[in-house]
This record gives structure tokens, sequence and C-alpha cells, in this order.
């Protein structure tokens, strides 16, 4: 793609090298070498397929049972199903893909864990139960861990020998995560720790073997590995929960519970090192996940209304069933689009490493993607909301009924935007990752808006044109970058140091960095399938409708941001710069690109005509 | 031993089918390609096998497909190979549109005939897309060795295979020599899921390319193609012993399959 504007930042770029750190927000836009799900390797391909039919032939077919907490027979007794389930999907790989070779793991790449968290879609109760045992269960050995402990549980987590949960939260302690009362004190003989606190909501709690559990040591927050069968561990009753009503979640407490010293995680203060680097991946997988349920959301609905006849005709050929239907696409399709950017850049700069399979540095680089973590997990889960949202009024009062799929689907919604840190917790790592990079020049801020300045200064605020297929959607995503970049530099002036406590600023500033995450993301997915793609021209007409609706986002937060930010004297005359910024990002009104209606109906029509999810 | 599995790539399913607007074929436009389920079966059924008849025996698969979509073609047998099977053997078909039932058999025949000796070849009982239900009983002949159709289960003595076969109302046990060709029902084995593991070792395993020599008219051709008319609407009437009385009524008198 070709490029010829007056900027210092080109206007367009082939190759995505722009993440991390929020460096989107002010680096070209990315065009066909953008890492998407369409770049799957066969063999990830072939991963993804696995793990689809073993979902859909195994776990889905037993939805209900599970929901209700069927037992079945099991190694040692009666066990739930959703355990039995979880013990076969470890006898397929499913979960040791993290774990490296030498301890019996597959020691994949994490686009490969992300294609599996996204088979694992519509079933959250199983997604949750495999998660916290092969995710935060597992993964805090496989990156704190020392050899010994490596050698001797990995190889029993990787076949769930062992099962796993990761204890954080604490009664008084939950989005303040590292604030945690319990206490661990060192044995006199130095043997072991004397384990004593509560834990709350852990997922797992009715049946792990063992769990990563986090305690007070000399005042130092500090990861150990626990026996969860030891004496003075109680288990609580099970939570009554809305949803992932198959999983367990209760309480644990422990009351001079000895851990060994060989099983501390680290070393004595790492605690919130592990706790914090942990829940980037989980932050990733869930995003993925939820993602996925889009995707199944959007199957289970359009064949609804494909069959469901109203008024003597089908649902789907009514013109705001349509709407609902493409938005619900487009959505869907911008979230596997953000997933997908952002996991081929992870994978990228971890392939980068001297050592792949150097846990510290996995870390290292994972630590840089913490403000690319917290916006998948946001924008996906949400993404999921709105989808379902859509979807359970499409299906009429049958949405309602527990019948239909789609009622446990949303009830199990709610917590995916809950745990792996609230979404206003994560919109909150977001902002401050995007203060951070700003402040500390992590990305090339300044320098982008002084162009902006210079142009609004000069009153030659033209980008420039970018030739070739979607050239001007190129042009106009640039053009929105500009103004959410301005109005990032304006509120920060305007807040100053209250950064921390224009909690309603920030969160509105991240909600704008959510859109143009999503609007650049399908823009580049688009790009990456190129014009020669058999669904060219509704992926085209996706990408116009995400650029429509997070033009309109950027617009109102950014409105509401700066009218609190600014003084009241400089408000009329910002908001004006505002809106001239955002011309450049709007389409001309006699275009047809700006008639969203008619984009709907082209996309409904499409969707409709394949029966699912096309992509 | 050497167990042959014949596969065929066939559209999903689940997959929303529409014929394509040449009128004679399906549109593959959209249409997700998958391992057909009586195929899944019998490679099952041939790992087994394989596993039980101890060491120096190997599972070979076979599928032709369309030169221009190798690629695509090849992932069939990419997943026999994740399953367990050894090696591949992939026939590459210039002109898939001419393709009929005793051609593909010919095609499987040659390239079976290449493989230094056989004791069993496996083909599903029907390939869930065109159910032509030949190309089995046609590799037989042209390998000039016995087929039994519809196995349901069997186990291999020495040289001999005891087949069972459902057959319409009653289930019968055959012997037959080895070798032969067997054509699997879903019953033959469990399907299994791939492991990780095993897909990351197919793509070390060698798929060999076979050429044969395709006739350049088809035996016979489809001359039209048309969808099934629409199905009927389902209808709940109620739940539990309440719902009855109603049940019967309309089965007297809408759906008409109670005459008194």
């Amino acid at each position: 793609m070709l490029q010829a504007n007056t900027a210092r930042v080109p206007l367009a770029t082939d190759d995505d090298e722009a993440l991390p750190g929020g460096g989107f927000l002010v680096a070209p836009v990315p065009g066909k070498n953008t890492f998407t799900r369409e770049r799957l390797s066969d063999e990830q391909r072939a991963f993804a397929e696995a793990a689809d039919r073993f979902v859909e032939g195994e776990v889905w077919a037993r939805m209900e049972a599970i929901e209700h907490r069927a037992e079945v027979e099991g190694p040692n007794g009666k066990e739930p199903l959703v355990v039995q389930l979880t013990r076969q999907a470890a006898e397929l790989g499913l979960c040791s893909i993290e774990i490296p070779e030498e301890h019996g793991g597959l020691g994949l790449d994490l686009t490969t864990a992300m294609v599996v968290s996204e088979a694992l879609r519509g079933c959250a109760s199983f997604a949750t139960t495999l998660g916290a045992h092969s995710g935060i269960g597992t993964m805090p050995i496989i990156y704190f861990g020392d050899e010994a402990q490596k050698a001797k549980y990995l190889p029993k987590l990787a076949t769930t020998e062992l099962f796993s949960c990761y204890c954080l939260t604490e009664p008084g302690n939950g989005s303040d995560a590292l604030g945690g009362k319990s206490t661990a004190v060192r044995s006199p003989d130095g043997t072991h720790f004397v384990l004593n606190g509560q834990k709350q909501f852990i997922t797992n709690g009715a049946w792990a073997d063992m769990g990563v559990v986090f305690a007070n040591i000399d005042g130092k927050y500090s990861g150990l590995i626990v026996d969860l069968r030891a004496p003075g561990v109680v288990r609580g009753a099970e939570e009554k929960k809305m949803g992932i009503k198959g999983s367990s979640t209760t309480g644990l407490v422990f009351q001079d519970v000895k851990v060994p010293a060989e099983d501390l995680l680290g070393k004595v203060g790492d605690g919130p090192a592990i706790a914090l680097n942990i829940i980037y991946v989980g932050r990733m997988k869930l995003g993925f996940s939820t993602m996925g349920t889009a995707k199944h959301a959007i199957d289970l609905t359009v064949k609804f209304v494909k069959e469901r006849k109203q008024f003597g005709r089908p649902v789907i050929g009514f013109d705001l069933q349509q709407a609902k239907l493409a938005e619900m696409v487009a959505w869907t399709y911008a979230a596997d689009a953000v997933c997908y950017r952002v996991v081929g850049a992870v994978d990228r700069d971890l392939s980068r490493l001297p050592d792949r399979h150097d846990a510290r540095g996995q870390i290292e680089v994972l630590r840089r993607y913490g403000l690319e973590c917290a916006l998948i997990k946001v924008h996906a889960s949400e993404t999921l909301s709105r989808v379902l949202y859509h979807a359970l009024r499409m299906h009429g009062g049958y949405g309602f009924c527990e019948e239909y799929q789609v009622e446990r689907l949303a009830r199990d919604n709610v917590v995916e935007t809950i745990y792996e840190g609230t979404n206003d917790i994560n919109r909150l790592v977001l902002s401050g990752a995007l203060a951070e990079a700003v402040h500390g020049s992590s990305i090339p801020f300044m320098g982008f808006v002084d162009e902006v300045h210079r142009g609004l200064r000069s009153g030659d605020l033209d980008p420039g044109s970018v030739d070739g297929w979607l050239g001007a959607e190129t042009a106009r995503v640039f053009g929105l970058k500009r103004a959410l970049a301005w109005a990032v530099e304006q509120a920060f002036i305007g807040v100053g140091q209250d950064v921390r406590v224009e909690q309603q600023v920030m969160c509105g500033l991240a909600d704008g960095l959510i859109a143009l995450a999503a609007a650049e993301g399908a823009l580049a997915k688009t790009l990456a399938c190129g014009e020669g793609d058999a669904q060219a021209a509704v992926r085209a007409d996706i990408t116009r409708l995400c650029l429509l609706e997070a033009t309109g986002e950027v617009r109102r937060k950014a409105q509401e941001a700066l009218t609190h930010a600014l003084a009241p004297r400089a408000r009329a005359e910002k908001l004006e710069v505002l809106e001239r910024l955002l011309r450049w990002a709007e389409p001309a009104a006699e275009a047809p690109e700006a008639d969203a209606v008619a984009i709907k109906r082209r996309i409904a029509e499409h969707v409709a005509g394949r029966g699912r999810y096309p992509f | 031993m050497r167990i042959v599995v014949c596969l065929k790539p066939v559209p999903d399913t689940a997959a929303r089918i529409k014929v394509h607007k040449d009128g004679t074929r399906v549109d593959p436009e959209g249409v997700k390609f998958v391992l057909g389920p009586y195929d899944a079966r019998t490679i099952a059924k041939a790992i087994e096998l394989r596993g039980a008849a101890g060491g120096g025996n190997e599972v070979v698969a076979i599928s032709a497909g369309a030169a221009s979509g190798e690629a695509e073609a090849k992932k069939r047998i990419k997943d026999a190979l994740a399953l367990g099977a050894d090696r591949g053997v992939f026939i590459a078909d210039p002109t898939p549109e001419n393709r009929d039932p005793l051609a593909t058999a010919k095609a499987l025949a040659a390239a079976i005939k290449g493989l230094d000796g056989f004791d069993l070849v496996f083909c599903g009982r029907q390939a869930v897309d065109d159910q032509a239900l030949s190309v089995g009983p046609m590799l037989a002949t042209l390998l000039g060795v016995p087929c039994v159709t519809d196995a349901v289960g069997m186990e291999v003595q020495g040289s001999t295979a005891r087949v069972r076969r459902a057959a319409e109302g009653r289930t019968e046990v055959v012997e037959v020599q080895l070798p032969a060709v067997i054509t699997g029902q879903r019953d033959l084995a469990d399907e299994q899921y791939p492991k990780l593991k095993e897909i990351l070792a197919a793509g070390k395993k060698p798929i060999a390319d076979f050429k044969f020599d395709w006739p350049a008219t088809p035996a016979y051709h489809v001359v039209s193609l048309s969808p099934p008319p629409e199905p009927i609407a389902g209808k709940i009437v109620g739940k539990g012993p309440e719902a009855v009385p109603e049940l019967f009524k309309l089965l007297q008198s809408e759906a008409k399959v109670l005459t008194f």
C-alpha cells in the first residue's frame, strides 16, 4: 500500500509493528501483513478443529448434566462430570499446551493456547474449570517455579493427576487483590511455613488437589504451592451463582496448614509479580473464549431467526432483525481481529527472545502487553454481552427460556465481565498504562500530537490519501487516531496530577481507545484477507460499519471527558477542534459508506445466506 | 500387517448445502470439508487392529482429491495421521469434476497395488455427500479380493477376519480370508479425537504422491441435482402424560398416521 501524506508519521504501512503499550494510537494504520485468524498455520488450525470437535461432541452434548452438577464414575470414585471432561480434555493435550516439553507438556506458542481458548466456547462452566486448572492454576509454576517444583508438579498437572486452582481473592480483598490478609509463618527449623487465612470465590475449590495460594510472609505478599488435601484445609460451601453453575466456586479456610519450605513459589515477596503477570495471559484467554462464544451465539441466533416464522415469514426477513444480526457479526469480527492482532504481535516478540522458553523473558514480553491484554478482555467480554443482548431479543420469548442456550450464555457472560479483574479495573489498568506510556515516552505520542497541533495551526489537516482498496477507510482510521490522541493529550493536561482520581475521564479515554482498536483491527484484518477474498465485499462493509460506530464512540467519550477536564471557558473552542479532527474520520455525507442502514442490510443478507458466523 | 484406509473429504453435515449454479453439484463456497463420519470410524478401527497385532504393522491413509486444492485435500490425510495412521498416499486429480465411483475405485486400486502388499482395506460404507455406496465393492473387485460390507465390528486372527455385519433385522457374523476390503458402519468403532501431540507428530509423517492416469471422461455423470423439499416444522404439543390426548388427536387428524 502506498502512502502520500504530509505528516511525519506515515499514514499507513503493510506491517504491524504498532504494538505494544498502546502504540497503535499513534502509529500508521497496519495493512496486509497484520496477523489474523486466517493466517493460522495448518497445525494451529488442526489444534482448533480438534478442540472444536471435542467441545461439540463431548461438552455441548452434556451441557444440561454439567449445569446440574451431574456426577459420574471416575478413577477415585464418583466425581463431577465437568471434572471428568477436563480429564478427557487433558488426555487430548488441552491442559498441557503451555507446559514445556521436558515436563510432560507440548510447549506450544501462545497463539495455539488462544486458538484452543476460542474453541472452548459456549460452555463457560467447563472452560472456567479447565482454565482455573491449566491456566491460573498451572501458569505460576511454569513462570515462577524452580526446576524441582516444575519437575514435581507440571507432569501431573498436564494429565490432571493433580487438579489445581488459584487462591488470590479473600473475603475483604477482591479488586484490591494484593491486600490479602492471609499469613504464612516460617517454622523455627525452617522446614515449612504455617499458613493461616481465608480465600474466597475459588474456582475448583470443591475438588482441587492443590492450589497456588497467596499469603504474607514477614509482611511480604508471596506465592505458595499448597496441598489442599493437607490437614487444616477446610473447603467452604458452594456459592449459589447466577451463571457457570456447573463449575465449583467455594471459599477455602487455612488453619495452621503446614506447607513445606520448598513449595514457596519464587522468592518471599514475589506474590505481586506472580499475581499480576499471570493475569495477562488469563485476560487474553478470556478474550478469546468470549469472542468464540459470540460466534457461537450468532450461529444459534441465525438458525433460530431463519426457522422462526412470524406474520407468515421468517423473522430474519424483518429489517430490524437484520440490523441486529449485522451488528452482532460486525462487533464479533472486530473482536476476533483485535484478539488475533494482539496475540500475533506477542508471539512475534516472544519468537525474538534469545531463548523462546525462558520464563523471565516471556513475562517481560507479556508485561509490555499489559494494556492490550486488558483491552482484549474488556472488549471481547463486552462484545459478547452486546451480542447476547441482541441474541436474546431475536429469540423473542424463547430467548428467556432455559431450553434455548442463549439464556445460559447470557447468565454465564456476567461473570466474564467480573473475573480476571473486573472490567472497571481493566479499564483503569488500560488508561493507567496509557498515561504511563504517554508520560514515559515509551510510545511516540508527543511527536504525533505535535503534528496534529501543527496541522491545526496551519489549517492544513489533510493527512494525505492512500491508494488502493479501502484507501479512504485507512485514511479515516488515521483521522480517528489524530482526534483521539489529541483528546487524550487535552484531557491529561486538563486533569493534571489527578489522573488516578479522575476515573470517569480515564475510563472514557479507555473506551475511546477500545473503539479505535476495534475499527483499526477490523480494517487491518480485512486488508490482510485482501480484495481477492471470496467474502471481501462483506468484510469491507463490516469494516465500514465498525468505523462508523467507533467514530461515534470516540466522539461521545471524548466530548464527555473533555467537557469535564477543560476549564469551562475553553470548552467551546476545544470541542470545536475535536469536531474538526473527527471530520477526517467520517465519510462524505453523499458517499455510500455513510449509509449504515444499507450496510447492515447487506451484511445480514450475506450472513443469513451462509447460515452462520461466516468467517 | 498393512492396513489401508481410504478417505474422502465430505461437507460437514452441519453445513448449509447449496446447489452450485451449474445445477449438477454442491456449491463448495463457504462449505467446510471434513473427514466423513464412516471414514473416521474405519481409521479408529484400523489403529486398534494395528495396535493389537503388534509391531511391524502399519496403517496407510489414501485419498484422491483435486490437484488444484491439494493442500486442502491432503488435510484429510493429515487428520488420519493425527489419529495415528503411519503414512499417507495422495492421488492428485486434475479434473475432479469428471469423477465417478468407478474411476475413484480404479485410482485407489492402482495406489494400493503400488504398496508392496496389503492385508486389509477399509472404506466407509458410504460418503455422506454422494452416497453412492459403490467404491468399496468396486475396489475389492479391482483388487481381486473379497468384500464385506456394513461392518459393525471385527477382529483379526492370523490371516482371517471375523466381521460382524448389521443387516436389516439381523446381525450376521462372517469369516473372510485376508486380504479383503471391509466397508465400515458407524458402530465399527468409537470415533476418536486427535491428541494435540499426535497432530504435531502428523506434521512429520510422510505423504507420498501417487500419479494416476485418470480417464478423460466419466463413466457416468450427474445431469441435475435438486435440493430436498423444505422440511415441515415439528410441533411440541406439551410435556408429560397430559399432552398425550392432544398428540393422539393430531396424529389422527393432522398427520393421519393413526387411522383408528
